[in-house]
């Protein structure tokens, strides 16, 4: 999988430049997804694809909103004044949210032991060493993302937060980033960053499994985050080509093969 | 200052100190705080402006939708305070960011450019709450206005308790103040005295009432301010001032530089006599004080005449008298003589007695008036108490004079006094002494005149007699054996001796007299003639009458029923109210039957209060105890003595059974006695019978009983039984 992606990758970097550019943003964990997904277009269409970088959901869905961009993947589907702009999903994929570190051989957690950990000030791992966590802005779409699939994370994240010596990421690559800088770190991610971006980072199994496309699908992962991939009203048509690649099977191939899959349709939802 | 104005000064100090603290900190509190953060604000606007800037420049227009940098970014200048609002607004107005939660209200907000190349692409906001600060500072001025009203009343109370308490003190000493004042001015008003104080200039500053009243001044000359010259004219004006007041007062200034107080006596025309004494002060100033001591020195004259002088008469008392003697004794020239004669009203007594105190004290006053006649110049007539009277004789020293004032005396005394329509006839016994010769000291002077005065008693009364040494030996021989009566009481010197009563038809033995025998230590068997008198005088007969009637009362008690015992009672001693009470006792402690004993007395009882006497003599005899009348016919054997008592025998006078013989007379008197008795049924004793012829003859008179030394003498108690046997035998032989 990895292989395919990496020659769509350099087949998207020696395509002749076109006229048109398909301006992208929003979560951080799309911004390597999103290019690998471009890849996957037809090579003659005079599209270039620009992520533009540190959006996040709500910054690229105002950017959506005003035709900065012209297509956003957001961890939040569009509220009701964004839908009342005429904001809509076209594709939503599940992505397995995991646990990730830079332990070599991390230990398995188990899910009611997770806010524990980030609640304690010296929470450590089997061999005694300091699990050192790291969080992320109360405003990140992964924030509501822990709270609801950890019980007591809400108190936990308002308990670490309180701590200064806990760093907290503003983007999913920083957060990435600060994870693998880290001896001993504990960070929440999503599978399909980690697989897009490579990361030198391992994933811990959750009540003893280990985070995957197919153990989400079977329902023994229960741990995911939603990825929604929204248009404006008015697309351009770069933009609903890039969509109706996706929603492709070629397109759902490459999305399960970054780790995520499709869970529904918009048109058909 | 008045304590309320003090007290508002110190009220407004306390509000005013109390309102800056309740003001000036959380108003204090309040700006600098604001300051603080506005200042704060200010300068994390402007550094979050600049990190804004920086990064919009490093982008395009896609930065107002990284909202996760720009966030990343303002969170850098957040630290741990993270109560802030921050909003990026672009310069279309779209809030690009908002940050935070939205404070609470009122809030501070800072506002910022974002400028980028020179462009302004937007502001920045930093919205704070200043809700906190309110509401610490409401809290600081609660705390304060709380302190400030700590510090009100600790300012105010405080102090005001502290003056409080001053003024309480200061009123307290003002109203002691007050008191003493009052006190002061009540004991100046009330004294005694006139009291002026003068200050160092002579003027004046205190008086009082009785200083104006002493020297009756006028109020309103005699003021304080006054001077002492001023008010030594007034005085003169008012005739209590002698003399130049100039030099009075130069003389007042002298004295009071001496420092020493000084009293003198004023005396005035108007016969007011004034102390005054001055008493210099520490100030210079002096205190004199006025004394009318003229009622005091009329009372004191009057209570010097009264120790001198009989209130009765106003004439010399004793003090008085003796006091001239003592003088004329001291200036006695050579050859120089004078006299003195003390004298005793005769008959005063009976006339105190019987006309009362009243008259008497009019007799003594009419007595010393013509005694006054009497005299010549440099005379003094005394009266030394009671009726003795004494004079002076100033040129009585040839005894020729003393003898015509005495004559005179004696007639003039001698003349019926009228005291109040009752003719009163008394006498006067004068003795007479004269000095140096008979006595050199006036005590001895007056003994010697009372010692002629008491032999001119003795020898008849209505006389004169003149000292003589011989009398003088006599009243001491007469003083010792009175001290040797004394004695013989308590050392039982005395005994009872007892002649046997005779009856004359049976010549038996009826009963015994009583004869008192005094068994003197040194001078051996005294008989009664030579110390009853003396006992009768002295009174000393009482105590000693008793003894024998106790004595001869248990003696008696022991001789057979039908002897009787007679005991011879004086006239002094009726005046012992308790006689019958003490004969009653002797009988009652003795067992003697009163009709066993037989008291006798003789005319000389009835002289005395012969109502309070008949009273006692009737008290014995209902006793039962037999009364007889002793030496009847030798005194003024008056019938009507017989007739006021009922006695049961009467005494025949030994003098007229001893004429028996040779006298007709007595034979006469002694049938006439003896027939007197038979018929008024009282029996008749012939004393001193000495002779079988006087026996026969009082037997055929009719004459009961008899005693003498035909039949026996009388002898000691012991001998009694042994009379009673040889009598017996005698009239048995018979």
């Amino acid at each position: 999988m990895y292989l395919r992606v990496l020659v769509i990758l350099l087949l998207s970097l020696t395509s002749p430049l076109s006229a048109e550019t398909l301006r992208a943003g929003g979560v951080g964990a799309a911004t390597k997804l999103l290019p690998i997904l471009f890849a996957g277009l037809d090579p003659n269409e005079d599209v270039k694809l620009e992520v533009i970088p540190s959006l996040g959901s709500n910054g690229g869905l105002r950017a959506l909103s005003e035709n900065a961009i012209d297509i956003v993947v957001a961890g939040r589907p569009p509220n009701g004044e964004e839908l009342q702009q005429g904001l809509r999903v076209v594709v939503a994929v599940r992505t397995p949210y995991t646990l990730v570190t830079s332990r070599p051989t991390p230990q398995g957690l188990n899910s009611t032991e997770i806010a524990d950990i980030f609640k304690a000030p010296r929470a450590m791992w089997v061999d005694g060493s300091p699990i050192r966590i790291i969080l992320r802005p109360k405003s990140d779409s992964d924030t509501p993302v822990l709270i609801r699939i950890f019980p007591g994370m809400a108190a936990a994240l308002e308990a670490a937060r309180a701590r200064h010596d806990i760093p907290v990421a503003a983007t999913d690559q920083d957060n990435a980033d600060a994870a693998e800088r880290l001896k001993d770190s504990l960070a929440g991610s999503t599978l399909t960053q980690i697989t897009t971006e490579r990361r030198n980072l391992r994933l811990i199994s959750i009540d003893g499994v280990v985070p995957s496309i197919d153990a989400l699908e079977s329902g023994a992962y229960p741990f995911s985050k939603t990825l929604y991939f929204i248009l404006p009203a008015k697309a351009t048509p770069a933009a609903e080509r890039f969509v109706a690649f996706i929603q492709s099977p070629t397109g759902q191939a490459l999305l399960r093969e970054t780790g995520n899959i499709m869970v529904a349709h918009p048109g058909r939802s | 200052m008045k304590p309320l104005s003090l007290r508002g000064v110190v009220t407004a100090i306390g509000a005013s100190v109390a309102l800056i603290t309740a003001i000036a900190l959380p108003a204090g509190y309040l700006a600098s705080n604001y300051l603080n953060l506005s200042e704060h604000l200010d300068f994390k606007a402007d550094l979050n402006s600049s990190y804004l800037a920086k990064y919009i420049n490093s982008q395009d227009t896609m930065w107002r939708f990284q909202r996760v940098r720009l966030a990343e970014l303002l969170s850098q200048t957040d630290g741990a305070d993270t109560n802030f609002r921050k909003r990026v607004v672009d310069s279309s107005s779209k809030v690009v960011l908002d940050e935070g939660d939205v404070p609470d209200t009122p809030t501070l907000v800072s506002r910022r450019p974002i400028t980028v190349a020179g462009s302004n692409v937007g502001h920045i906001e930093i919205e704070a709450s200043l809700r906190p600060l309110l509401e610490d500072s409401a809290l600081i001025a609660s705390f304060s206005a709380l302190l400030g009203l700590c510090i009100f009343f600790a300012i105010r109370i405080f102090p005001l308790r502290i003056l409080d308490r001053t003024m309480g003190q200061l009123e307290r000493s003002n109203r002691d103040l007050v008191q003493i004042n009052g006190r002061f001015d009540t004991a100046l008003n009330n004294m005694s005295h006139g009291l002026c104080m003068f200050d160092s200039e002579g003027r004046l500053v205190v008086k009082n009432q009785q200083y104006l009243q002493v020297y009756n001044l006028s109020p309103e000359v005699v003021k304080p301010e006054c001077t002492f010259l001023d008010l030594l004219k007034h005085r003169a004006m008012r005739g209590y001032f002698n003399g130049d007041p100039d030099v009075h007062w130069a003389e007042m200034q002298d004295q009071m530089k001496t420092g020493k107080p000084a009293t003198w006596v004023d005396e005035y025309g108007n016969g007011h006599a004034i102390t005054v004494t001055s008493s210099p002060m520490p100030n210079g100033g002096w205190v004199v004080t006025h004394e009318d001591i003229t009622e005091q020195r009329t009372v004191q004259a009057k209570i010097s005449h009264m120790a001198l002088h009989d209130a009765l008469t106003n004439l010399p008392n004793r003090l008085f008298f003796r006091e001239q003697i003592e003088t004329r004794l001291g200036q006695l020239g050579r050859d120089e003589k004078f006299a003195v004669l003390c004298f005793d009203l005769d008959k005063f007594k009976s006339v105190n007695d019987t006309l009362g105190h009243a008259f008497g004290d009019e007799l003594l006053r009419q007595v010393a008036e013509r005694m006054g006649k009497c005299l010549r110049k440099g005379d003094t007539l005394a009266r030394l108490g009671g009726d003795e009277f004494a004079i002076f004789q100033a040129h009585g020293g040839q005894a020729e004079d003393a003898s015509a004032l005495a004559v005179r005396l004696i007639g003039e005394i001698g003349a019926p006094f009228d005291l109040d329509g009752h003719q009163v006839v008394i006498g006067v016994s004068i003795g007479i002494a004269i000095a140096p010769r008979d006595a050199t000291e006036s005590d001895q002077l007056l003994k010697s005149a009372d010692m002629a005065l008491y032999r001119a008693k003795g020898e008849g009364r209505g006389t004169y007699r003149f000292f003589e040494p011989e009398m003088d030996r006599l009243m001491q021989a007469r003083r010792a054996l009175e001290l040797d009566l004394r004695k013989a009481i308590v050392n039982n010197e005395f005994e009872v001796y007892y002649q046997p009563l005779i009856n004359l038809q049976s010549e038996q033995i009826c009963g015994f007299e009583a004869l008192l025998r005094w068994n003197h230590p040194e001078r051996g068997l005294i008989p009664p003639l030579d110390f009853i008198p003396l006992a009768e005088e002295t009174t000393l007969i009482v105590p000693i009458g008793e003894w024998v009637i106790r004595n001869a009362c248990d003696e008696a008690a022991k001789w057979p029923k039908e002897i009787r015992v007679a005991i011879n009672l004086s006239p002094v001693q009726f005046k012992m109210r308790n006689l019958s009470q003490m004969v009653m006792s002797a009988l009652a402690h003795s067992g003697l039957a009163a009709e066993r004993l037989e008291l006798e007395i003789t005319e000389s009882v009835l002289l005395v209060d012969n109502v309070a006497t008949l009273e006692i003599l009737h008290q014995l005899r209902s006793l039962g105890v037999r009364i007889s009348m002793d030496d009847f016919g030798t005194g003024y054997s008056s019938l009507s003595y017989l007739r006021s008592f009922p006695f049961d025998k009467i005494k025949i006078d030994r003098s007229f059974v001893h004429d028996l013989q040779q006298n007709a007379d007595s034979k006469a008197i002694v049938r006439a006695v003896t027939g007197l008795g038979a018929s008024l049924g009282m029996a008749t004793t012939g004393e001193g019978v000495e002779t079988r012829e006087e026996v026969d003859y009082l037997r055929r008179e009719g004459c009961t009983e008899a005693q003498g030394y035909f039949f026996s003498a009388a002898k000691p108690a012991s001998e009694v039984y042994n009379m009673l046997a040889e009598r017996n035998a005698v009239s048995a032989v018979a």
